[in-house]
């Protein structure tokens, strides 16, 4: 089990990229730090890797204080972005470094470079150097590196970041695959949440050096805890429309909706951005009762599988799925007249309170939609 | 088609000052050594034709195998012992130095002898070397062994003082290339060999200098042909002695040229050195050149 | 394309007068030719070629009472620069057509091989009973004569007064020496007892110094070795045995006996010259016009100089039939692309005769004796501390002809020499190589 505490780490010039920031991962879990560009997940990374001293808090494996040691005395495994593969030495050399430096001799060290490598597919290339590999081959040797030594934490810095998108899917299945087999502890740090989604148990999303929440990818994508989190998992992006709380009703512009989702308590009157996802939004071309709401048509995607149909409910943009393809030249004609269709907020949907950002659904009262 | 042709007459119009130049600085005196060398040109500057002559008398002279030895265990020495040392100051000011202020200031006090004139360097390590009680060394030689005599050193251990005095010179150059070679190395090397447990002479071997070693043939080669043509501290240091102690290769040609007034067989020498320096100008690209980096 | 050829003509019109230059006459307002002479010379002793602009002037006197519509005039060119460099710059000065007329030599032989000296042999044989003749054989080849010594100054060695007393001598004794020496009775192997002697009792630091560097002074030691190291000819002569036993004798000087410090060679001349004037090293040889050096490094005037060091000719050896002092003057030239040949000469007869003072003035200032025979006489001379008591010398010199080959010679003797003297070689070895050098580098060599 690996225990972070009140870590926190300052630059110079008074950059702070991780505030009083605490994480407990179990063994044999894989976790993902996920989260923009400089949110703080290289940070932490780096310093439960010991490549970085924290400014205060502490760091656990096992119970025990690992926060002053070097990273050797870790025993973790660490795969990079760039590979950092020793460029003068071959493959198999590359992979049996670690147990060289921890004084394994020659023929152990061999063996379980090969053991590893054969893992990985890549024994055929043990005698080449890394200029000689594709990135993906790489990537794999890089991984062989990390593992070969049996460490008991193995930390990925944005490892895929560096391949096109056929390979990314290639070594995501790799990783998975590894650590289903060896059950190491696992942290990737990544800024594509489709990868995190895939990979981890659990998805610890940062931002300014801060956890905003840290739960299973399926969590995360239906009970957000915030509009960060929100508006970072799901591809295409979920959908904000002002609104405001009268009573029991949600007024979006003229229309008024039933509130269906049991709420926290919450001020009346107060302003709200309300959440959807574009696939869970009745649409119609005219107004009825599941799609009270005017949305004008600005344009529309034939995806193939439906249509996405781009538009605006008052100034914010939305983009609905629609399952009929057979209305994409209506869709189009009306896009081109800016013309309006209507959609309503279906019987899932998020509700945010524009002052703080959080959600106020209340996820415990609600049944399974 | 015109205009094509406008454009490159433009071209050799503006270049034509500068081709004159080469010609008259470089191509015209080296033609004019190698011709020199086949005559006895000398002090009374009467051009005589000598055919082999001089190379005949470089190949009979016993000083030249002397000479011969001296040249390469002066430049191998040197050479080999730069590199140690640039890499050695390299390292430390770059990795192990992590404070900006005091790498710059140690890669500042290293240059300033390369940066110092010639004479007024050399003068300097006469006066330091000096062989009376007077000199600085000696004197700080007979304050901690009482009683001992003082030392003449440029004429007791000339070829040590003259590998030395270069030494010092050439530091600056090869640190500061190796210095931004280093910098350029990914960090993430560095990363990972820390945490694969590497200790630091360890990433020295693997990381360091096999990601710096077309840098390295780099300055091999630009400080043996720099050896191998610049003389001048050796000729104000010992000129050559005592005797033919301390002569190189390059020096002989000046003394035999300038001091002995035997211009033809002094060209002799410097052709043969430029055809030495050729070999191996052409070893260096055979064997890869400044080299690119192949890969990622 | 037109402007631009204006503009270069221009401009050449305006750079071409500097070019303008060299011996040129003018008519003079009074339609008196003025002919200007250049004068070039180096290093010191620039009362040479001042001796021969005031023989000029004085014949430019004669000239107007003589009614010659002629006046000459100089233009001096005085350099101090190494004399290997100098010389190249007067061969240079000829081949571009910019030779002065009168100029300082170092290397007779060479320039005479070369051709850029006049033959001057007239104006001196007219001038013969002026002359010590035997000044003229260092620039005598085929009997023409090449150049004018101004000069005799004789090679001598030093030694110290003081440091005899020191010792133990009595002013008698020291007194005596130098005749002891002219006469054969004192000889070379005495005068080397007697500085071991010096050194030995702590009358001084040193026994015996030379020059720190490659010249004639070594040529002087050999000779009394009993090496002859010419031949009338100007060929240059290879005395094995005769070289050995002076490599023998730098070698145990230093390494032996050490009456000569083994880093001499390192020294540096204001050093050495401070030990003579000092009397911390016992004796010296070389010319007697270093002298006025050494005065000066001492912080001498000449009288103090003369009081306190003596001179001698070099002795009589066992090898040898007797002392001598070989007398090497400093010649100048006349080139031989000189416009007014009869002029120059007009000027050194002027010199040779009716402004031998100038002369004697040039000799009393650098401690030298004179090639013409009168200036030895001159009050000037007379009066001199340091010369005065050594002109008895002048029946005891030697010239030596103009010597084939004798500056690489020089160069490889003096090699040697420094590593004799620190005891990186010893002799048969240094023997082997100046042989081979020697071999290598001069033709015409005639090897003993």
């Amino acid at each position: 089990m690996i225990e972070i505490r009140n870590l926190r780490k300052e630059f110079n010039h008074d950059v702070v990229a991780l505030d009083n920031f605490s994480l407990t991962i179990e063994d044999g879990e894989f976790v993902a730090l996920l989260g923009p560009s400089g949110c703080g997940k290289s940070t932490t990374l780096n310093c439960l890797a010991g490549l970085l001293d924290p400014t205060s808090g502490i760091i656990l494996f096992n119970g025990q204080d690992v926060t002053g040691l070097e990273p050797r005395e870790r025993n973790i495994g660490m795969v990079f972005q760039s590979y950092a593969l020793y460029p003068h030495l071959s493959v198999l050399d590359n992979i049996a470094f670690p147990l060289k430096q921890k004084k394994v001799d020659k023929e152990t060290r061999y063996r379980k470079a090969r053991e590893v490598a054969k893992v990985l597919q890549i024994e055929h290339l043990l005698e080449r150097k890394p200029h000689e590999l594709s990135g993906g081959q790489q990537q794999r040797v890089a991984m062989c590196r990390a593992i070969v030594k049996e460490p008991d934490v193995l930390l990925l810095d944005e490892p895929m970041s560096n391949l096109d998108a056929r390979l990314k899917i290639e070594i995501r299945e790799v990783i998975k695959d590894i650590h289903q087999k060896l059950g190491i502890t696992s942290i990737i740090v990544t800024h594509d949440q489709e990868e995190a989604m895939a990979l981890a148990d659990r998805i610890a999303i940062l931002d300014c050096g801060k956890t905003q929440q840290f739960d299973t990818p399926d969590n995360l994508y239906e009970k957000p805890a915030n509009l960060f989190v929100a508006n970072f998992m799901g591809n295409p992006p979920m959908n904000f429309i002002k609104a405001r709380l009268e009573g029991n009703r949600i007024r979006i512009m003229d229309s008024y909706i039933n509130i269906e989702m049991p709420l926290l308590p919450h001020e009346d009157g107060s302003d709200v951005k309300i959440g959807t996802r574009s696939h869970k939004m009745p649409f119609s071309l005219d107004r009825s009762e599941d799609a009270p709401i005017r949305m004008e048509v600005r344009n529309v995607e034939n995806l193939g599988k439906e249509l996405l149909v781009y538009g605006s409910i008052g100034d914010d943009e939305i983009r609905v799925s629609v399952q009929d393809k057979s209305l994409y030249s209506e869709l189009r004609s009306r896009a081109g007249r800016k013309h309006s269709c209507y959609v309503g907020l279906g019987k899932s949907y998020n509700v945010f309170m524009t002052s703080d950002g959080n959600n106020i659904v209340d996820f415990k009262e609600v049944k399974n939609a | 088609m015109k205009n094509t042709r406008n454009k490159n007459i433009q071209g050799y119009a503006f270049l034509s000052p500068f081709l004159i130049l080469i010609s008259l600085f470089y191509i015209a005196p080296s033609v004019l050594t190698i011709v020199m060398s086949f005559t006895s040109l000398d002090g009374a500057f009467i051009w005589e034709w000598d055919g082999f002559g001089n190379y005949l008398k470089i190949f009979k002279d016993p000083n030249t195998v002397i000479i011969l030895r001296n040249t390469v265990v002066y430049i191998l020495v040197t050479m080999v012992l730069t590199i140690i040392l640039d890499l050695f100051i390299a390292i430390m000011t770059t990795y192990f130095i992590k404070e900006e202020k005091w790498s710059s200031f140690f890669k500042s006090l290293i240059m300033i002898p390369m940066i110092t004139p010639s004479v007024v360097y050399s003068v300097l390590w006469i006066w330091f070397l000096d062989a009376s009680e007077a000199g600085f060394i000696n004197r700080i030689l007979i304050s901690v062994f009482k009683g001992a005599e003082p030392v003449n050193w440029i004429a007791r251990y000339p070829f040590v003082v003259i590998i030395i005095a270069q030494l010092v010179v050439s530091l600056a150059y090869g640190s500061i290339i190796f210095s931004s070679a280093i910098k350029a190395i990914p960090d993430n090397q560095f990363k990972a060999a820390h945490v694969d447990g590497a200790s630091e002479w360890e990433i020295v071997k693997t990381i360091i200098i096999p990601n710096i070693s077309s840098h390295i043939r780099f300055i091999a080669m630009w400080e043996t042909l720099g050896l191998m043509t610049n003389y001048i501290n050796i000729l104000l240091l010992t000129n050559g002695g005592p005797l033919n102690r301390t002569e190189v290769w390059a020096l002989s040609a000046y003394h035999k040229a300038f001091v002995g007034q035997k211009y033809g067989y002094g060209a002799a020498i410097s052709v043969l050195l430029i055809l030495v320096v050729f070999m191996i100008m052409l070893l260096f690209k055979a064997t890869g050149g400044i080299g690119r980096r192949r890969g990622k | 394309m037109k402007r631009i050829l204006l503009a270069l003509i221009a401009v050449l019109a305006i750079v071409s007068p500097l070019f303008a230059n060299g011996t040129s006459e003018e008519k003079a307002a009074d339609g008196v030719k003025v002919v200007t002479l250049r004068i070039s010379h180096n290093m010191d002793f620039t009362t040479i070629p001042d001796a021969v602009v005031g023989a000029a002037e004085r014949l430019n006197a004669r000239y107007e009472a003589e009614g010659k519509n002629i006046r000459i005039e100089f233009e001096k060119d005085y350099q101090t620069i190494d004399w290997t460099e100098y010389q190249n710059n007067i061969v240079f000065a000829h081949k571009i057509g910019e030779a002065p007329d009168f100029f300082a030599i170092s290397d007779p032989a060479s320039l005479i091989k070369a051709g850029l000296l006049l033959d001057i042999t007239s104006v001196i044989e007219k001038n013969k009973d002026v002359f010590t003749m035997a000044a003229f054989d260092g620039a005598t080849v085929d009997g023409k004569i090449y150049a004018y010594a101004p000069d005799l100054p004789t090679r001598v060695i030093y030694y110290s007064k003081d440091d005899l007393a020191k010792i133990g001598w009595t002013e008698e004794q020291i007194e005596a020496l130098p005749g002891r020496v002219a006469s054969g009775e004192f000889t070379f192997e005495d005068f080397i007892a007697l500085c071991n002697e010096v050194v030995a009792k702590g009358g001084a630091k040193y026994g015996l110094e030379h020059r720190p560097g490659k010249g004639s002074d070594f040529l002087d030691i050999m000779k009394t070795l009993g090496c002859e190291y010419y031949t009338p000819n100007g060929d240059l002569v290879f005395d094995s045995e005769g070289i050995l036993r002076f490599f023998q004798f730098t070698y145990d000087n230093a390494n032996v006996t050490k009456i000569t410090p083994n880093n001499l060679n390192q020294m540096g001349w204001s050093t050495i010259n401070l030990h003579v004037g000092t009397g911390e090293t016992f004796a010296y040889y070389g010319p007697v016009y270093s002298a006025g050096y050494v005065a000066g490094a001492a912080k001498l005037t000449n009288a103090e100089l003369a009081a306190q060091e003596a001179f001698i000719l070099f002795p009589k050896s066992q090898y040898t039939d007797g002392p001598f002092t070989v007398a090497a003057p400093q010649y100048i030239g006349v080139s031989a692309d000189t416009k007014y040949p009869e002029i120059c000469k007009d000027i050194l007869d002027e010199l040779s005769n009716g402004s031998s003072d100038l002369l004697a003035h040039h000799g009393a200032k650098i401690n030298s004796l004179l090639a013409v025979k009168a200036a030895n006489e001159n009050e000037e001379v007379l009066a001199n501390p340091v010369i005065g008591d050594i002109t008895y010398m002048t029946d005891y010199a030697v010239t030596v002809p103009s010597i084939n080959g004798l500056n690489i010679f020089h160069e490889e003797l003096f090699k040697q020499i420094v590593a004799l003297e620190l005891g990186e070689t010893d002799p048969e070895t240094a023997l082997a190589a100046l042989k081979s050098q020697t071999e290598l580098n001069i033709k015409d060599v005639i090897y003993k």
